[in-house]
């Protein structure tokens, strides 16, 4: 154990180096993988019917609506989706938080394998905003963060089959 | 106030100045110093009165005039007097004395503390003091205890430390000038201990800190003379780690360590240890600079204590704290007595304990080993006899008193250790309570009953993961079988986590973490993780503790997604197509996975034991297919199950089964054969005919039969229809020259396509075609009939053969037998002893022929004889 260090560096080379031969193709497609399977764990819960598009909830500007779809800044709203979907009282929600934190890493080494400058460091949303509409309104705050993660997502695989700008 | 102030400033700074001008600071000594406060009016120099430190060495205080100030009272302690105006302050060590100068003490001016003490009996008093900068190199460290700890036992001490760096030595003396010196508050105690510590950038190593102590106990105040020091050179490093010790191949005593993490320059270490046998305690004091220490044969029943502290390999520096001791104890004899014997050693004669009631010893090195199997592992042995040291070539190994090593896994290491290596190791087979393999180290046939034990555990290890259909739980397996383990043992898996994929090698990770795991009635372990991360790779293996050590199975890693069990299709319904006739069975594929899914059908009759036939799903994007099946009219079972197109995972369960309802899926097959019985006066032309048929089997009928139709059609009147209904025997009246007649089978589709028909002609009636016709039985249950056609040109559809038992009032019985055939086995029960009749009629696409018609079976041996002709 005493050459923690260096064995910890020697391994994250190795599996760095492994991941960067990861095809993009593969990881692409486990991306759309992932993202129907969130789209599909998110249907599945019992009181989730999604948001008409012209219907307005107010009170909810922290979470995401309409999201630029270049690779950092879905990274980053995907932290945020993750930060409160932690918060929330649904059913599967550490379930879909690790699904959003594979579909992160995933997005970073597209990303990566693509040449973007994103950054080293996952990005690790704080919500001051969300304890109030936690606390004053659970209901609303689970069926809107959700519609707009299952929206978001779906917007995510079609720019998929297209292409993903940095 | 302002001026008061400006003054106050003034006069520090003047303080101060006169402090480095007058009274080079102390330089810090990484072996510990004094601080001496006597009383003003004592001029004894304190160095001449502490043995071995000499009053001359005052000049490495730099020069200055030594403030001999007389101390020490007779009995040694470093206490004297003070004077009830002032005490004075002196460093000294070992290697000089530092006083200050006394400057203007006469015009009243104070360099060091002057006391108005109430303890005044004014006892001078000595700090022992050492400063060094800690390991880590971010703190500077000043300690004093003193060394009468009484006089402060009913005081509060408190000390401050002031300080200041200064960027280069030769500026030290004007650094109090550049800027006032700063405090800390130290830790003090009743005892009159006190520590402080003083924070050094990393990047003022190399800097001088000047700096004095002032203490206030016992009621009175203290203040040392200035000190200098480079926290560089004095870093007192972490004492060594984890200070091992093992016995070599050579069979001499290697002591290793590692060194502290933190030491920022190469170090030196000084390694304490000792050999204590009952008889003699021998110890050695050497320094290296590498961490380990190779020292000298290890002898049996010899315990061997070490113990390593460290300072900096070149330049100053100060010794670390020794490490914790470690006792290493050699085997050896058993309850030694008080006898002794000399054993000789190879570099010198040594004395060990040896029993001379014993007079042979073996020491084994590893005594004990335990290990995987398939691993190579090696022992050592040294042999004694008598009160010699066997000689190694005469060595030979043994493993558990039966069976003698082969010479090619030993050789001789040095004169007198021999190792034994063994190859491939299998797994212990436990003994009893023994789970180990004792190995032996014997001179020819004489061995000692000491032995080593070899442990091996089977470590290959498999374990199998499952991901549930629902994609939240992975359900890891492995077995606990018990031939694996060793009494004592325990097995716990150990896994890591990386966020995306596995490597191309699994490989212990140092950051790991155990699982709980629960044994279940299969005899295998069970964890759950839950929830998973779908595409992280779980690298896990399973770490097997025992009491000798630990060993990890080979690591495995897998990622959820690709060992997932999906769930069962839903809803998957079957049926038989109408008209068609196929087998078509429809499911909906399972929520998750999302990815491509193949799927494959298995179906079979119901019943208790369904043989089923599988199917597999060539299109991937259909959620149907259809199989053609022999039975269309019995219930059909089919189950559905799927796993993913790219076979990563496993099948799912067969979902629940679906079963077919038996209905018509077509017309009857063809209408149902069919005979008749020909009533009345044969001589007369118009008779009674009875049409007799089978009910159609549910093959024929597909599936049933709702009614029978009978079709006639004769030259005068035409074609009509007559409905049976579902009798199976219609009578008609035969009135005519010809008389043709057809019986059709109706289910819900519709009407029999290919249907039997039947002419009644008064002219065919009168063919005979039939030359001769015999029958034979076998047995009971078979009579053979054959028979001899004229010869001639005529176009037979088919034979109708009749029987009938002549004794019994049974109905006539009757098949259709192709028109091919010469002879023909009936089975039925016959009774040998009772009389049969049997007819055979030709049946012509006109009409039905003159029949030939034997009786059989008369009462005498009617097996044998052949039955007469008649008609």
């Amino acid at each position: 154990m005493r050459c923690g260090p260096l064995c910890q560096f020697l391994w994250l080379w190795l599996y760095l180096s492994y991941i960067q031969a990861v095809p993009i193709q593969k990881l692409q497609g486990d991306a759309e993988i992932l993202i129907m399977t969130i789209i599909s764990r998110i249907n599945i819960i019992s009181h989730m019917q999604p948001v008409p598009l012209k219907h307005k909830v107010s009170g909810f500007d922290f979470i995401p609506l309409h999201t630029d779809l270049s690779l950092s800044k879905i990274e980053e709203t995907l932290a945020v989706y993750q930060q409160i979907i932690i918060n929330l009282s649904s059913q599967n929600k550490m379930q879909i938080s690790n699904d959003l934190d594979n579909l992160r890493d995933l997005i970073r080494m597209i990303a990566s394998s693509k040449g973007c400058p994103l950054p080293y460091n996952r990005s690790s949303a704080t919500l001051q905003n969300l304890r109030g509409p936690l606390r004053d309104s659970v209901f609303s705050t689970e069926v809107v963060a959700l519609s707009r993660l299952q929206r978001f997502l779906k917007e995510m695989l079609l720019q998929l089959d297209v292409s993903l700008m940095c | 106030m302002a001026c008061w102030t400006f003054c106050v400033a003034l006069l520090h700074c003047e303080f101060l100045y006169v402090m480095a001008a007058f009274n080079p600071a102390y330089p810090v000594t990484p072996w510990g110093f004094t601080l001496s406060c006597l009383p003003a009016n004592k001029t004894e120099d304190p160095a001449s009165s502490v043995p071995g430190v000499s009053s001359n060495a005052s000049s490495l205080s730099g020069g200055t005039e030594a403030a001999a100030e007389g101390r020490l009272n007779s009995s040694g302690f470093h206490v004297a007097h003070l004077s009830p105006a002032a005490s004075h302050c002196c460093f000294w060590s070992e290697q000089g004395t530092s006083c200050p100068v006394r400057v203007g003490v006469a015009e009243g001016e104070t360099l060091v503390s002057t006391v108005e003490s109430p303890v005044s009996q004014q006892l001078g008093v000595d700090w022992n003091l050492q400063c060094w900068m800690q390991g880590d190199l971010k703190l500077f460290i000043c300690s004093g205890e003193p060394l009468l700890k009484s006089l402060f036992q009913n005081y509060d001490l408190q000390a401050q430390l002031f300080h200041v760096l200064a960027e280069a030595a030769e500026d030290a003396h004007l650094a109090p000038q550049k800027g006032g010196f700063e405090s800390v508050q130290c830790n003090g105690s009743r005892e009159g201990r006190w520590e402080c510590r003083v924070p050094v950038p990393t990047a003022k190593l190399n800097s001088t800190l000047l700096m004095y102590v002032k203490i206030t106990a016992a009621g009175g105040t203290f203040q040392s003379p200035l000190m200098s020091a480079r926290p560089i050179n004095v870093v007192k490093p972490d004492p060594p780690l984890d200070l091992h010790m093992e016995i070599t191949e050579d069979g001499n005593l290697n002591i290793s360590w590692y060194s502290p993490t933190l030491a920022p320059f190469p170090l030196q270490y000084q390694v304490k240890y000792s050999e204590n046998s009952s008889t003699v305690l021998r110890e050695v004091d050497e320094t290296v600079s590498a961490p380990a220490l190779l020292a000298d044969s290890v002898l049996p029943g010899c315990s061997y204590e070490a113990r390593v502290r460290s300072r900096r390999l070149d330049g100053p520096g100060v010794w670390s704290d020794w490490s914790a001791p470690r006792v290493f104890t050699t085997q050896g004899i058993q309850n030694p007595t008080q006898s002794l014997v000399w054993v000789v050693h190879m570099q010198s004669l040594k004395l060990c304990k040896a029993a001379t009631e014993q007079r042979k010893y073996v020491m084994y090195f590893p005594p004990k080993i335990l290990t995987s199997a398939g691993s190579n592992v090696s022992f050592h042995c040294v042999y004694k006899n008598e009160t010699m040291i066997v000689s190694s070539e005469e060595i030979v190994w043994w493993v558990n008193l039966a069976e003698e090593i082969p010479p090619s896994q030993y050789y001789a290491v040095s004169d007198r250790v021999s190792k034994v290596t063994f190859l491939d190791v299998k797994a212990t087979k436990p003994r009893g309570v023994f789970t180990y393999d004792a190995v032996y180290c014997c001179q020819g046939h004489h061995c000692h009953h000491r032995y080593a034990e070899l442990y091996v555990i089977d470590v290959n290890i498999n374990i199998s993961c499952e991901t549930d259909g629902h994609l939240t739980k992975m359900t890891c397996r492995w077995s606990a079988d018990p031939a694996r383990s060793l009494v004592g043992s325990s097995w716990q898996l150990w896994y890591h986590r990386s966020s995306l994929y596995c490597s191309d090698r699994a490989s212990l990770h140092p950051i790991s973490e155990p699982k709980d795991c629960y044994l279940q009635q299969d005899g295998f372990y069970e964890c759950i993780f839950q929830p998973i991360f779908l595409l992280s790779g779980y690298t896990m293996w399973i770490r097997v503790n025992h009491s000798l050590g630990s060993l990890d199975s080979p690591p495995t890693c897998i990622v959820p997604e690709s060992v997932v069990k999906p769930l069962p299709p839903a809803n998957v319904k079957a049926e038989i197509t109408a008209n068609i006739g196929l087998l078509k069975i429809s499911w909906e594929k399972p929520i998750f996975p999302e990815n491509k899914l193949q799927f494959q059908i298995r179906y079979g009759l119901r019943g208790q034991e369904t043989q089923w036939k599988t199917h597999e799903v060539a299109d991937i994007k259909t959620r149907s297919a259809s199989v053609p099946v022999r039975d269309l009219c019995v219930v059909h079972a089919v189950q559905v199950r799927c796993r993913r197109l790219d076979a990563l995972g496993y099948w799912s369960d067969w979902s629940s089964a679906a079963y077919t309802a038996v209905t018509d899926v077509k017309v009857p097959a063809r209408g149902p054969e069919f005979w008749r019985r020909v009533n009345g006066d044969a001589t007369k032309r118009e008779r009674n005919v009875t049409l007799l048929w089978r009910p159609l089997m549910k093959s024929d009928s597909l599936c049933s039969v709702r009614r029978y139709v009978v079709k006639h059609q004769t030259a005068r009147d035409g074609t009509w229809s007559e409905d049976a209904g579902d009798r199976t025997q219609l009578t008609f009246l035969w009135a005519e020259p010809a008389h043709t007649v057809t019986v059709l089978a109706i289910n819900s589709i519709g009407a029999s396509l290919a249907n039997f028909n039947l002419t009644f002609s008064w002219p065919v009636s009168e063919v005979n075609v039939v030359q001769s016709l015999g029958a034979y039985p076998l047995n009971s249950s078979c009579v053979i009939l054959s028979w001899i056609l004229s010869p001639g040109d005529y176009s037979l559809m088919h034979f109708i053969i009749e029987w009938k038992n002549l004794d019994e009032d049974d109905e006539i019985k009757w098949l259709r037998i192709p028109s091919s055939v010469k002879k023909y086995y009936i089975h039925d029960y016959f009774i040998p002893i009772e009389k049969y009749q049997f007819s055979l009629y030709p049946i012509f696409s006109e009409g039905v022929g003159k029949p030939k018609t034997i009786n059989g079976f008369t009462k005498a041996r009617p097996c044998y004889k052949r039955a007469s002709t008649s008609g």
